[in-house]
């Protein structure tokens, strides 16, 4: 009984996780918005491409936690997506002078769209999963003796 | 057997065609190798109501009722649109309440059903609408009409109408037209300057515009040159700083043509031409090679931004200096371009632009309503995948004039007359202003992708900030619902533009297509011509995306899909030999001919400028001339034909198989042409051709060509007489330009019969082809038997092993 690292990690984790759902929302939403002509692609992209790193840094950054407090289970399973993002970023259209993944000018192609929504729910479930997954990582460690 | 089937095909005359032509007959495409010739293709008669073939045209002319039956079929699913092409009895409508769906907003086309006098219902939406009182009442005079199917909305395909306020968020612009242009001694070196200052000054009449029609110039070496037109004499004003190019004047540097007509006259013949000619004498002003085309760009949008219209950038080398990401480097080794050009991995990032500096600039001109039109004039790397971002995404045109053979370097007469003939159409050619073209189709069907130079602003909307008769769009449809209670589905794009004049106008094109539930029918009444269009444009995403190779794997892995289908289609048929149906007997041909395209060949060395050209005409050339690109026409001039009449030569397909010793051959691949002569011609011909007795005297534009190394003198000048005055022993001093061909006009029927001919092409299509005279020996002749694509070649198949290969990955 004590609040380990481990603990600390997870409650951290939690934080930050909330967060990502509110970053999956919103990515949900604003390629809906674009299937739906509410906005321009131009903006959307201006709007989204600032969002993409952050997101990125986030997920890492509590990951880095749980690999220094020996979680290695849940380490496990968020390095898929981290090799995934990892893949997405290197893959980015060719040339773009700023941050993001998106460019105004292919994103309005089917292909794409429906990729970047499919992503935007699978992640919505993950993180949603993965939230009620922390908070029991949470509960059994500060109970763990 | 196969004598009895070649027998079969050349008997294939008119009434036989009908029976392949309804699909009851599969082509065994073994059986013949030149089965372009051989066959004949039936153009269905066409009235007022169908869409005009080369304006709006569908992949398969009849749809399959679900998704599956498409998946099914492996055909690609698309329409090919070429909305602002210049025919002519388009019906204009004005003075009358435009009859819109008030669900979806589609235009009343004649293929809505109409439910009695008052009501229609729309055929994209579904919906029920009431047609307005004014819509039976004849405009002139007034009485009420007795048969509603008589308005031009109801019996044309095609329909213009002009716009009301309702159609306008800001009042019509007035057309402007800014021209930003090199002048670094790689320009002066070019001599491009003084023709294009003739050129336009020689169109100030003719180019589109009203009374209130705006113009300017901006010059760019490594500083940037503004022209103030504003005074009684044009003002040259030099700005160093083009980090942060602070803009003298704005309003003087665009204005006004008609009232300050000659400012800008004395602008074009003294101003411009003593930039580097000066006390008479042609030298360079100060040896300047630096190029701030970025910085030039950004200055000319934020000149024009405010009204709107068309920027056109001339190029004459690589960007060097300007802000960060406008600077690009030489990414093309040409040591390495052969080998480059088999590895394909390392050639994707080439084909991608380098830096998102001009695509942004693009998207930002997108916005407000400018477009900029490029032409390349540099003989080397231009990095033409970065700088043409700047023309693709801005709803622009490219021109290059940097091919192999056929650039300054080589040629600097014929390139320089190619490009001021081509000045002249483009200065002169119809252009629409602030434009947005909308494809509406019927409730299940969704657009997938868009090809062609524009900005994809939502699902169905693509924003044109300029529209100009000559480039062509395509879309992908996917099927989203089955069709299964439904007898046709509908397309419907319209154009809404600012015509020259200052009128907002609207141009909807209407395309109904029947729907089909066998299989065997979609196959049937797959349009060959449109599918190749279709699945080369997918092509170069996919190079751009992935590379090369699989781009080539799947255009043959699309072929192979189309021979097993019809296999299971008609098994009986398909049960000999390599069968197809009818519809699809010449896509083999045509995707192997892809395959050694420039765009798309392997192993071969090419220019990367060339290819990233080729993949852009490929996007965005209309369906009339895209085929010709593809698979070139072959002539034997040779043959009687008379072109006064309107006969011409038939073509013979590419092999080598079909050159005649004797015979003089005309290649036409739209983007060149080739006058190939053979040795044994007859001599009266060589004679009345070109008033020479010997084969060997034939002036041969291979002769004076050295590989990639320095220009040697124009070959043309030969034979203009008027203006070589310093063209014979330098090539530091600017070239003139010569006659676009260089056959003599003799005044004979063989000679006039060529010529005409040979004018007849060339006005055929909107840019100049280059032209090319080659003896069979000449040093150039390799650049002709590359357009061989039925024969073999160093690094491909010919047509036949092609169809051999694919049989056998039919049968493994």
């Amino acid at each position: 009984m004590g609040f380990t690292f481990a603990a600390f990690s997870y409650v951290f984790a939690l934080i930050l996780d909330a967060f990502l759902i509110f970053f999956a929302v919103f990515h949900v939403i604003a390629f809906d918005e674009l299937k739906t002509d509410f906005k321009n692609p131009i903006d959307q992209c201006n709007t989204l491409n600032p969002l993409v790193l952050p997101e990125y840094i986030i997920h890492i950054t509590f990951n880095v936690l749980f690999l220094f407090a020996g979680e290695w289970f849940t380490v496990l399973i968020n390095i898929p997506l981290i090799a995934y993002h990892v893949y997405r970023y290197i893959h980015r259209p060719a040339g773009m002078s700023g941050p993001g993944l998106y460019d105004p000018t292919t994103i309005m192609n089917a292909d794409q769209m429906s990729r970047a929504t499919r992503e935007g729910w699978f992640k919505l479930a993950y993180y949603l999963l993965s939230f009620f997954y922390y908070l029991y990582g949470m509960i059994s460690s500060l109970i763990a003796v | 057997m196969v004598q009895q089937m070649v027998q079969q095909f050349g008997s294939m005359s008119v009434q036989n065609n009908w029976s392949s032509l309804w699909g009851q007959e599969g082509v065994n495409l073994l059986a013949d190798r030149n089965i372009k010739t051989k066959t004949v293709d039936i153009v269905p008669g066409q009235d007022t109501r169908d869409c005009n073939r080369n304006v709006m045209r569908s992949t398969l002319q009849k749809v399959p009722e679900t998704a599956s039956l498409l998946q099914k079929s492996r055909l690609p699913f698309g329409l090919l649109i070429h909305p602002f092409c210049d025919y002519e009895n388009i019906p204009i409508i004005q003075d009358r309440t435009i009859v819109r769906c008030r669900n979806c907003r589609t235009y009343l086309n004649p293929f809505v059903r109409l439910l009695d006098q008052r009501r229609w219902q729309c055929n994209i939406c579904h919906r029920v609408n009431d047609l307005p009182d004014d819509f039976l009442v004849d405009p002139v005079t007034h009485k009420l009409i007795n048969y509603p199917l008589d308005q031009p909305e109801l019996s044309h395909a095609t329909v213009e109408f002009v716009a009301s306020v309702e159609y306008m968020v800001r009042p019509p612009q007035p057309a402007a037209y800014l021209f930003v242009f090199d002048c670094s001694a790689h320009a002066f070196h070019l001599g491009y300057l003084p023709v294009m200052a003739d050129t336009i000054y020689s169109c100030l009449n003719s180019i589109p515009g009203d009374t209130r029609t705006m113009i300017g110039f901006i010059g760019f070496d490594s500083r940037i040159h503004f022209f103030n037109l504003g005074d009684k004499k044009p003002q040259h004003m030099i700005m160093p700083d083009i980090k942060d190019v602070f803009i003298p004047s704005p309003e003087s540097l665009l204005v006004n043509l008609h009232s300050k007509r000659p400012v800008i006259e004395h602008f074009l013949y003294k101003t411009l031409k003593e930039l580097f000619n000066h006390d008479g004498v042609s030298q360079p002003v100060a040896v300047d090679s630096g190029s701030a085309m970025g910085s030039a760009l950004s200055a000319a949008y934020e000149v024009i931004s405010s009204i709107g219209g068309r920027i056109t950038v001339i190029q004459a080398t690589l960007p060097s200096l300007g802000p960060d990401g406008s600077v690009l480097a030489n990414r093309e080794d040409p040591n390495n371009r052969a080998s480059n050009s088999s590895n394909t991995a390392q050639l994707t990032p080439l084909l991608n632009p380098a830096t998102d500096f001009y695509k942004k600039l693009a998207l930002d001109c997108s916005e407000h309503h400018v477009a900029v039109d490029l032409f390349n004039l540099s003989p080397t790397f231009s990095d033409l995948a970065t700088v043409g971002q700047v023309a693709k995404v801005s709803g622009g045109s490219v021109f290059y004039y940097g091919a192999t053979g056929a650039n300054m370097a080589t040629n600097p007469g014929r390139v320089l007359a190619r490009f001021s003939t081509d000045l002249v159409h483009y200065l002169c050619r119809n252009i629409g202003f602030e434009a947005v073209m909308r494809l509406r189709c019927t409730k299940g069907l969704s657009i997938h992708t868009f090809h062609g130079n524009f900005f994809v602003r939502s699902t169905d909307l693509i924003s044109l900030p300029n529209c100009n008769p000559d480039n062509g769009y395509a879309m992908q449809i996917s099927i989203d619902e089955d069709f299964k209670d439904f007898n046709s589905v509908c397309f419907q794009a319209a154009v809404l533009y600012t015509n020259p004049a200052g009128e907002r106008r609207i141009r909807v094109h209407t395309l109904n297509l029947p729907i089909v539930s066998t299989l065997s029918d979609v196959i049937n009444f797959a349009d060959q011509e449109a599918i190749t269009a279709m699945l080369c444009k997918m092509a170069v995403d996919r190079s751009m995306s992935s590379n090369i190779s699989d781009a080539r794997e799947a255009m043959i892995n699309a072929i192979l899909d189309l021979l097993s289908t019809y296999r299971n289609v008609a098994p009986y048929e398909a049960s000999y030999g390599l069968t197809t149906s009818y519809s699809t007997r010449l896509l083999p041909l045509y995707i192997s001919a892809l395959l050694k395209h420039t765009a798309f060949r392997v192993g071969i060395s090419t220019k990367i400028d060339e290819r990233v050209y080729a993949m852009e005409r490929l996007k965005s050339l209309p369906i009339c001339h895209i085929t010709t690109y593809i698979y070139p026409d072959l002539y034997p001039v040779h043959t009687e034909f008379n072109p006064f009449a309107g006969e011409y030569p038939k073509p013979v397909q590419l092999s080598f198989a079909n050159v005649d010793r004797n015979g003089v051959y005309l290649l036409d691949t739209y983007e060149c042409i080739y006058l190939y002569i053979c040795k044994s011609v007859n001599h009266q011909w060589l004679s009345d051709v070109f008033g020479v007795t010997q084969w060997a005297k034939i002036p041969d534009d291979g002769d004076y060509y050295s590989d990639g190394g320095d220009p040697k003198v124009s070959k043309t000048s030969r034979y203009s007489t008027h203006h070589n005055l310093h063209n014979d022993s330098s090539n530091r001093l600017p070239a003139t330009p010569t006659s676009v061909t260089p056959l003599p006009r003799l005044d004979n029927p063989t000679s006039m019969r060529l010529n005409a001919f040979i004018d007849y092409l060339m006005s055929s299509r909107p840019l100049m082809p280059h032209f090319f005279l080659l003896r069979e020996d000449s040093r150039l002749r390799y650049s002709f038997l590359q357009y061989m694509y039925d024969d073999r070649s160093e690094s491909a198949f010919s047509y036949y092993e092609f169809l051999q290969h694919l049989q056998s990955q039919l049968k493994g």
